[in-house]
């Protein structure tokens, strides 16, 4: 047997001190024994030793608690903002279906919510009486939902309901226990997930909203009272034919040489079309940071040709043909319509083959609205679950 | 500054594979122990590491001469009452003498008590044996029982033989499951290791770190020596090579007759010349000590181009000379045994890492880690 030097080893994955104490924050990797040991939480919080290595700087990058920023999809709304044309028809979350939206999310990224017990935190939040409308403090046993001891994170989900009850959104008060957790300081990650809450129009019509996704119930009917994103008018079919702006709740649409405009306001149940003040059959409308616009007002004051296939809920806009593409000043390559008559076809952006433009609408049936609502309710927690566990890795925890 | 005193060099077993097999030293004398002590006190002085003074019971087997031990205890006292010199106890013992006045008698409750203890009665028996050949391990059941009652801490040190080799992993999980959360092991490097007995090693090392690796994610406190000094040495660099003894500079050896020497093998019967640096009474050979240290501590060049060499056993002068009979020549089942369990253990080590082991978290990386983790088990009881 001889002496074999180990010509080449491969440096470990795992960090060395000095490494740790510069790139990740690990001070609430506790086990789980210890978070419900007050004298240790006690020691651990006045005295976070993995942060504390060579100073007052260290204990500065390394705190010992960690509540995440609030990740705001959905405006959480329980009450009417938009005027009487509209009632309110909140679509919440179970607790259930909010945590399995959460938990599926945490689980790609690598997170296991049941593991551990979870814990319970005392916080004082400022609320709204709603009867008497006068400002309280509020003290509140706040017991997570979930807790992956091996990482120390943790979350709670507030319900549209819990918003209610104080008085505000769910925004507002996902936010007011957020800052409370934080000022109590608890050892681990934590974080405060609601209910985005997405309100759904009654009195619109047979059409009601309409969103620019494939795959969506399509409308028993198409009419008047359809309403599209704004943002359709931007895509790249018809991007360059049509100008939106938006300024705040003011849409301005015209065509490309300016000879057709459209201005319509959120609420507002008038339009200036071409410089006169058109009665809309439906306001605009605008929730989720979007603004809903009726569709048939609008093509129509634009002189965008569509048909409609009301038994397969199918949405045909008619662009003029592509004739090419010029770069522009910045360099950018945009593209151009010399032909103003509107053909029966949609040509791609890079004046290949024909395509038809087709969508498919919610209709406005309470049933398959609100189960359009739930759906994008879910989608939005797991917007906020998702923009969580980035939050993490930005961290170093996962 | 740690004591070694050899208190005795006569021993109540006959474990084959001892490096003090003749036990012809003696017993230390109560003046040889005062001189030690003093020894110590004027060494620490000024050094900045006064703080306290470890003083390790060693033997042959200490607890032959229980009553030698309890007056240093007392002597240690009386100096700490004097000078304000602050000492702190431990004892190597193969537990057969181990009793419930030792542990918890008025002069020796305080010193922490480390057993040598090879695991399952089948490797236990192999090697340590009394003067009649008799496997000794059932004797041990009532003083591991006793022994964890009063001093839950104690640490369990392990041989591993090519002969028990194949009882590793199972001897550490039996004495795992005894109770013991300090488990120190050592292999017998002056044994014949062949190509089969290290394959069977590695094979050990393997289940263990599976072993290892339930018991964190289980939260189980535990300090297992072969992963943890290794997964220190890559967290902690540098910490490998002056974590030890450090040849004779953080702990020094005293034979029975008074000699100094830099480790606990190379005292014997206190009569070798070769690397005796010194005597209690007349004082550390400061020019010879230096000359081993640096003797030992020059660079390996059989290891020159080796990547593993700053996480490595090779420059313990001891083990080389335990195998080779010389300081600067490296043992090549050292180096064996090093390429074994290091890849190992990184790999663990990069698993409980990656999955935020908290445990893991805080056993490396956090220095108040043992303090923390005395208080749970306070708050516990």
């Amino acid at each position: 047997m001889k002496v074999k030097p180990v010509l080449r080893y491969r440096s470990p994955r795992y960090p060395t001190r000095e490494q740790l104490e510069s790139q990740a924050r690990l001070s609430h990797v506790i086990p789980s024994r210890w978070k419900e040991n007050a004298a240790l939480i006690a020691i651990l919080t006045a005295a976070p030793a993995l942060a504390r290595s060579d100073g007052p700087e260290a204990v500065k990058k390394t705190p010992d608690s960690l509540v995440a920023p609030l990740f705001q999809h959905g405006a959480g709304e329980t009450r009417g903002v938009y005027g009487t044309t509209f009632s309110i028809l909140p679509v919440l979350l179970s607790e259930e279906d909010a945590r399995q939206v959460i938990e599926e999310q945490l689980t790609k990224a690598g997170l296991n919510m049941s593991r551990g017990k979870k814990s319970t935190h005392h916080i004082s939040v400022m609320t709204v009486d709603p009867k008497t409308k006068q400002p309280s403090a509020k003290n509140v046993s706040l017991t997570m939902d979930g807790y992956d001891s091996k990482y120390g994170v943790a979350y709670e989900f507030l319900s549209a309901n819990d918003g209610k009850e104080t008085g505000g959104s769910g925004i507002e008060l996902a936010g007011k226990v957020r800052d409370a957790l934080a000022k109590e300081a608890p050892v681990g990650i934590q974080a405060i997930f609601y209910d985005p809450a997405p309100t759904v129009y009654e009195g619109m019509g047979p059409a009601g909203i309409g969103r620019a996704m494939s795959g969506m119930t399509p409308c028993e009917d198409f009419g008047e009272t359809t309403l599209i994103p704004t943002g359709f008018f931007t895509t790249p079919f018809l991007g360059s034919s049509i100008r939106v702006v938006v300024e705040g709740r003011r849409v301005t649409l015209s065509n490309s040489d300016g000879s057709k405009q459209a201005e319509l306001s959120v609420g507002r149940e008038t339009a200036v079309i071409n410089g006169k003040t058109s009665k809309l059959p439906i306001p605009a409308v605008e929730y989720d940071g979007v603004i809903y616009l009726p569709f048939q007002a609008v093509a129509n004051a634009l002189d965008v040709a569509f048909s409609w296939d009301n038994p397969s809920g199918q949405l045909t806009i008619s662009l003029p043909v592509y004739e090419g593409r010029v770069k522009n000043a910045d360099g950018v390559f945009e593209q151009r319509f010399e032909d103003r008559d509107f053909k029966s076809l949609v040509t791609t952006p890079t004046g290949g083959e024909n395509k038809k433009l087709t969508f498919a609408f919610v209709a406005w049936d309470d049933k398959a609205t609100r189960a359009w609502a739930k759906a994008e309710a879910r989608r939005l927690l797991r917007l906020q679950a998702r923009d969580f566990a980035a939050w993490l890795k930005t961290q170093g925890v996962i | 500054m740690h004591l070694t005193l050899h208190v005795t060099s006569r021993c109540n077993l006959r474990c084959d594979y001892c490096y003090d097999a003749r036990h012809q030293g003696g017993d230390m004398t109560p003046e040889t122990m005062r001189a030690a002590v003093a020894f110590a006190c004027e060494q620490t002085r000024g050094t900045g590491h006064e703080d306290s003074i470890g003083v390790s019971f060693y033997g042959g087997e200490p607890l032959l001469v229980k009553d030698l031990i309890a007056e240093t205890v007392r002597h240690c006292r009386s100096v700490t009452d004097r000078a304000g010199q602050l000492f702190h106890f431990k004892i190597t013992t193969n537990g057969i003498l181990l009793d419930e006045d030792f542990l918890t008698g008025p002069d020796t409750r305080n010193i922490l008590v480390a057993l040598s203890h090879d695991g399952t009665q089948k490797a236990h028996d192999t090697h340590r044996v009394d003067p009649a050949g008799n496997g000794t391990f059932q004797h041990l059941d009532h003083v591991t029982k006793i022994l964890l009652r009063e001093k839950r801490y104690s640490p369990v040190m392990l041989t591993v033989t090519p002969a028990t080799v194949d009882d590793y992993a199972a001897s550490v999980r039996y004495l795992f499951n005894r109770g013991f959360r300090y488990i120190i092991c050592t292999l017998d490097f002056s044994a014949n290791w062949t190509p089969l007995n290290l394959r069977a090693l590695k094979h050990q090392y393997r289940r263990l770190a599976t072993w290892y690796e339930k018991e964190m994610d289980k939260e189980s406190k535990f300090y297992f020596s072969p992963f943890d000094t290794k997964i220190s040495s890559h967290i902690n660099p540098g910490s490998c090579r002056h974590g030890r003894c450090d040849f004779g500079r953080r702990q020094i050896s005293v034979a029975p007759n008074g000699r100094l020497y830099p480790c606990v093998q190379f005292v014997g019967d206190g009569e070798d010349d070769t690397y005796c640096v010194g005597d209690v009474r007349r004082g550390l050979d400061t020019d010879k000590h230096a000359a081993l240290y640096a003797e030992n501590h020059a660079a390996k060049p059989a290891c020159a181009d080796c990547a593993a060499r700053d996480r490595c056993n090779h420059f313990c002068g001891c083990l080389n000379w335990q195998v080779t009979g010389s300081l600067g020549a490296v043992a090549p089942v050292v180096c064996a045994h090093e390429r074994t369990v290091l890849p190992i253990t990184d790999k663990l080590a990069e698993r409980l890492f990656r999955h935020r082991n908290s445990l893991f978290i805080q056993k490396h990386y956090n220095d108040d880690y043992p303090f923390l983790s005395l208080l749970e088990d306070s708050l516990q009881e």
